[in-house]
């Protein structure tokens, strides 16, 4: 067994067999003799210990909705001892001297790594190594950000780099999703940003370029092709998520916006190909989504496709129609939309 | 174990990576060093965290020419004032340049007088180092007024200010004073002094 998240998906679907063994109907068709019975009981409690105690899986619903709360705790707690680490040095630094400031920032990021390590090397859920990654990854941030304002840095866009980096490191060593999250983050800004100053352009003007956005959304997306992740399965979904949200977000900005465009044409000429392009992705992603079983792509994909198309139809009707046609008109698309996403779903 | 050691490694390279960027900058004679009084500079803004001072800084206007502005990047061809300008300006991202800011004894502000897309020209036209300064900032092309001009942002003028310069600052608190700053190959100031001139 490769992981945790394959221990427990095998546990539920003991527990899940368990449940249905001892429902009514299907006891009765089964007539189990008793010795079957335990012999099932003994087998299924032997192996949910053992995947127990081997990967520490929650073995019934309240340990399930229990690791849920420990998880948004732990994340919480992350989040609370960072903002302390802050404001504690923050409180503190105007009494030091700049070489303890730089010692202390500097010496920081690092004996809270070897915290996470240790932490991780004594636990097999990582609650603790999550949170004291979270902590880590504060530290640095603290760091580069403390050497800037002593030094009176001019900021540049190649600390995004660093931390995307750290990030990186720390989702993949202690499989942390949200560590993850955070990482393509500040590498999508890092990249925006560099590709932005690359051009001659201020690194912080990211924004006015959206195309670069929806390249680099396209790149996230399709990390999960190129890279397999078979010790963290649930990885690929981040990748995707984030990647259409870069995508989406850029080709909406593109198209609703007055954002410069690479594209050699009027505004609202690249206003309505953004808006095309926009909600073709859209529709093929919805169709990708259900094909390969992918429940978020698709519901992600259908949210930007009624939020574009309903844009489009804005720009074309509301001025020319009453507001009750308009909205009706609204009305009947979204009951299309849910008999062809019925459709879809029967086909899948 | 080639994670975590790659994770230590990140950390140290960053953070030697970012004195080396301060020691290049502070490295051989300053590119320009510059007295301000506490007139040209922000209320000491004493913090928990230390010391920040802001320099002032005005316009002088008009400070920048059509043909500074082509030499930044700049498409200058729509005619500021007619009906195409405001959308062809506004378009146009920003660019990274330098501007020349001159500290004129007794102006209460230091005057932006130039721009150009290197440091080198600007310094040729205003070689006194100790009267102006040469900086990097971010200029963005305004052409829908009567004519053309460049908003500035992004000075480097936040000065952060270090032991034993801020406790001095904390200690003479609304007393005159004088802060002795040095630019470096970086155009990147740090604070080489403070004194308190007891008659002005």
């Amino acid at each position: 067994m490769a992981d945790r998240a394959e221990a427990q998906r095998k546990a539920d679907r003991i527990r899940g067999l368990r449940e249905e063994l001892s429902a009514p109907d299907i006891a009765e068709v089964l007539q189990l003799t008793d010795i079957q019975r335990e012999r099932f009981d003994c087998w299924a409690n032997t192996s949910l210990h053992s995947l127990e105690q081997q990967f520490d899986v929650d073995i019934s619903a309240v340990q399930g909705s229990m690791s849920w709360g420990m998880r948004i705790a732990s994340a919480l707690c992350g989040v609370a001892f960072s903002a302390s680490l802050v404001l504690f040095f923050q409180h503190y630094w105007g009494n030091l001297d700049i070489l303890p400031q730089v010692l202390f920032v500097s010496a920081a990021p690092l004996a809270l790594l070897f915290a996470t390590e240790f932490a991780a090397k004594r636990e097999r859920t990582l609650y603790f190594a999550g949170l004291l990654s979270l902590i880590a990854l504060a530290a640095f941030v603290l760091n580069l950000s403390v050497l800037g304002q002593i030094f009176n840095i001019a900021p540049s866009e190649r600390a995004f780099l660093a931390w995307g980096l750290f990030a990186l490191i720390l989702a993949y060593r202690y499989r942390q999703r949200i560590q993850l999250t955070i990482a393509i983050i500040l590498l999508l800004t890092w990249a925006c940003s560099a590709l932005t100053a690359a051009m001659g352009h201020h690194w912080l003007d990211l924004g006015n370029r959206p195309e670069n956005a929806c390249l680099l959304g396209v790149a996230v997306w399709s990390v999960p092709f190129a890279i397999r992740h078979r010790q963290n399965p649930s990885f690929d979904m981040v990748y995707r998520v984030l990647g259409m949200l870069a995508f989406f977000i850029a080709i909406t900005g593109l198209s609703e916006g007055e954002m410069v465009s690479y594209l050699p044409f009027d505004t609202n000429v690249t206003q309505a190909i953004y808006e095309i392009l926009g909600i073709a992705a859209a529709a093929a992603s919805i169709w990708q989504g259900v094909r390969r079983q992918w429940a978020t792509q698709a519901n992600l994909g259908a949210a930007f496709f009624c939020f574009l198309l309903v844009s489009r139809f804005y720009h074309w009707w509301w001025a020319s129609m009453p507001a009750w046609l308009f909205f009706a008109i609204m009305g009947l698309f979204g009951a299309g939309v849910v008999v062809a996403l019925k459709y879809m779903r029967r086909q899948a | 174990m080639k994670s975590l050691i790659a994770a230590a490694g990140l950390i140290l390279v960053a953070n030697a990576a970012a004195l080396l960027h301060v020691a290049a900058n502070r490295a051989g004679t300053p590119e320009a060093v510059v007295t301000l009084t506490e007139e040209q500079l922000s209320p000491v803004t004493i913090h928990e965290s230390g010391v920040d001072l802001t320099v002032r800084w005005q316009l002088s206007k008009p400070w920048v020419s059509k043909a500074d502005l082509e030499q930044l990047g700049f498409d200058c061809s729509v005619s500021p004032g007619t009906s195409d300008a405001r959308v062809h300006y506004r378009r146009q991202p920003s660019r990274r340049g330098f501007v020349a800011l001159e500290n004129t004894p007794g102006n209460p502000e230091l005057t932006l007088i130039a721009a150009a897309p290197t440091a080198d020209i600007l310094r040729e036209k205003h070689p006194d180092p100790n009267r102006v300064l040469i900086l990097p900032a971010i200029l963005t092309i305004q052409g829908y007024e009567s004519q053309l001009t460049a908003v500035v942002s992004d000075l480097p003028l936040q000065i952060h200010v270090p032991r034993p310069f801020s406790t001095q600052l904390q200690a003479h608190a609304n007393a005159p004073y004088r802060l002795h700053l040095a630019f470096g190959q970086n155009h990147e100031p740090w604070v080489t002094g403070v004194d308190f001139p007891t008659t002005r």
